[in-house]
């Protein structure tokens, strides 16, 4: 029997290759919420997965917006109380994501208020910043896309980094920021102006 | 999409597991609310059945009626927002809460018949109050939990075909 339309066009090897890619990313999105689910029931073992899963990230998220590896371990631990005490609230379990780096951009803001009148190093080497040669690999282009947006000010690099590297959504970033989407547009537009004007 | 980092060392994960999930400090809460409850309900009764008490004495009273409708809002705050309960948690609250508000009733109600004072009578009918609101937390909190029970095992459903599928 013949299931198909006579004019059906299978995908293309980099179509399907994208296909398989938004199945892995659906796939992982359901790992992630089945997780954050049995912690809302209680489980003691997916919280442990759940911290293991996402510790690094956010302490590298840290590490590279605050630039201070001991702040960033500090802020790290700060996160995942609050998450910890928080996530029963947490009313929908699959954007567990944005909300983590939610809590993430208060504490930072916390923190940076209350050393308010402290100035924040942001050297850069021009030289670390991405050039238009294609890279080798995509470890190799996140690597030099984090030195790049270091020349960055610490709420463009935190708003660029949110989309870049950890690949949240606009309207996931702008609910992480609590900004509207056009600001995270024109944050995103900054950012990559600079970034163009430095490299 | 990010890269690969390291894990929490195993004592800094169980430190924050310990404090971040500590049940001390989330039914303290639950306790801290209920009592406060408790004590604006016998405070409200006494304004509203004892109308002869001296202004000085009122104000007394009412002052106290705010302080402990402002412990309560706290308790109420806090948990939504700081200590939130996790399903079970929350099923564990009600009965906590149903229980305490029916010690409530039957001793505002004990002393109503013993005394005939009106005031006790008004703490047991408020009481019932009490025990509703904890019937409707329970209920609240084991739909809830049958929620989130249902949606787990559709994950699970979902994952295991795909396990499968790859097979």
């Amino acid at each position: 029997m013949n299931l198909l339309p006579r004019d059906f066009d299978y995908p293309t090897e980099p179509e399907q290759r994208e296909l398989n890619l938004s199945r892995r990313e659906l796939i992982d999105d359901a790992e992630l919420e089945l997780l954050v689910i049995r912690c809302q029931l209680g489980d003691r073992e997916a919280f442990e997965a759940l911290i293991r899963m996402h510790y690094g990230t956010l302490k590298r998220h840290f590490t590279k917006v605050c630039g201070d590896a001991q702040a960033a371990d500090d802020l790290t631990q700060e996160v995942w109380l609050r998450v910890l005490r928080g996530l029963g609230g947490l009313k929908q379990p699959r954007r567990f994501r944005s909300w983590l780096f939610a809590i993430a951009h208060r504490q930072l803001m916390d923190r940076f208020r209350s050393r308010y009148r402290q100035s924040i190093e942001t050297s850069v080497e021009v030289d670390q910043l991405p050039d238009d040669s294609p890279l080798e690999s995509r470890q190799q282009r996140q690597e030099d896309l984090e030195s790049a947006l270091q020349a960055l000010s610490i709420s463009d690099r935190e708003t660029l980094r949110l989309f870049y590297i950890e690949g949240l959504t606009l309207a996931e970033v702008a609910d992480c920021l609590s900004l509207p989407v056009g600001t995270v547009k024109s944050r995103l537009h900054r950012g990559r102006s600079q970034l163009r004007e430095l490299s | 999409m990010t890269l690969s980092t390291p894990a929490p060392d195993p004592k800094t994960l169980d430190k924050l597991l310990q404090k971040g999930l500590s049940t001390k400090s989330r039914f303290g809460h639950v306790a801290l609310l209920i009592a406060a409850i408790a004590m604006s309900l016998v405070l409200l009764s006494l304004l509203m059945t004892e109308p002869d008490l001296r202004t000085r004495t009122q104000v007394t009273f009412a002052v106290m009626l705010m302080i402990s409708l402002g412990w309560a809002s706290y308790a109420a705050w806090t948990l939504k927002y700081r200590w939130t309960l996790l399903a079970q948690h929350r099923i564990a609250a009600s009965f906590i809460g149903i229980t305490a508000s029916l010690a409530f009733t039957l001793g505002a109600a004990l002393i109503a018949i013993i005394t005939r004072e009106a005031a006790a009578g008004a703490a047991a009918t408020s009481g019932l109050f009490m025990v509703a609101l904890a019937g409707l937390a329970l209920k609240s909190a084991l739909e809830r939990r049958r929620a989130l029970s249902r949606r787990r095992d559709e994950l699970e459903a979902l994952l295991a075909l795909d396990l499968a599928d790859s097979r």
